[in-house]
């Protein structure tokens, strides 16, 4: 049995570049979720998603084989980092500032597992999903920007202030403004969300 | 001198950020102190809603990644 799953990414990004297939698919499984649904929330597009987020693993690929990997085992901030640079060069490519919402085409059902769920479960399951989506896309962008890459991103706060370049304490204000905000348009607008 | 936990204590604390003893401070004022456990109880609340909207990433995206390695 393999016992990638079991390693460190510094081990496994070595071991790639040793030219072991695996090691970047235990890379790929490990972080995939991640670095996807950060690139889901800024951009807001399921189609752009998926482009961004191969893009993003295709760079990484690169990268690694030219050996211009050196993050000292950091394998996600510096993943995120690629995937943040590929969002932000699209909008300045689009000129568009980054608040691409959800074509009306596009259904939750595409992406949800709902084997357990009945129809009108599924219903308002989907109702709660985009009424969270909507609340995030009413952040300030930079406010937005800190929760995606804290909570779906998994990065530290230090990391986020490394990445953003700026100081942690602005990374920890702008997540408690988010969370402020979130929260006031719950108690606001937020009946979709009780049972 | 005692620390007071501020919010972006709880912030750390939540996601995992502070180290045992500071965590263990932490906690011992969420304990302690009801408007502290209040705000620990709504930000966590707000963090539960948060991972309702993470989508799923699809298979094919992963195997054309693959396909280029």
């Amino acid at each position: 049995m393999s016992k990638l799953h079991l390693m460190d990414d510094k081990d496994l990004v070595r071991l790639y570049q040793q030219g072991n297939q695996e090691a970047i698919s235990e890379l790929i499984d490990r972080y995939k979720q991640r670095i996807h649904s950060s690139i889901f929330f800024l951009v807001r597009n399921p189609e752009l998603t998926e482009d961004l987020f191969q893009d993003t693993f295709i760079k990484i690929i690169q990268s690694l084989r030219k050996n211009h990997y050196n993050e000292q085992g950091k394998f996600l901030p510096w993943a995120l980092r690629i995937a943040h640079n590929l969002v932000i060069d699209y909008f300045r490519k689009q000129k568009l500032m980054p608040l691409q919402y959800d074509s009306e085409e596009f259904s939750v059902f595409d992406i949800m597992a709902s084997n357990s769920k009945n129809a009108s479960e599924q219903i308002i399951h989907d109702e709660k999903i985009n009424y969270v989506r909507a609340l995030l896309d009413k952040l300030p962008f930079e406010q937005k920007e800190v929760v995606i890459l804290r909570h779906y991103g998994g990065l530290s706060f230090k990391e986020i202030a490394q990445l953003l370049d700026i100081n942690i304490n602005t990374a920890l204000g702008r997540m408690h403004y988010a969370i402020l905000k979130m929260r006031e348009l719950v108690s606001k607008e937020g009946n979709v969300l009780k049972d | 001198m005692i620390k007071r936990t501020t919010y972006s204590d709880l912030l750390q604390y939540a996601y995992n950020e502070k180290g045992l003893c500071e965590g263990d401070r932490i906690q011992r004022d969420i304990d302690g102190d009801p408007l502290i456990a209040q705000e620990y109880k709504e930000l966590i609340g707000t963090l539960e809603l948060l991972n309702l909207a993470a989508p799923s990433v699809s298979d094919e995206s992963v195997k054309r990644i693959l396909s280029f390695c």
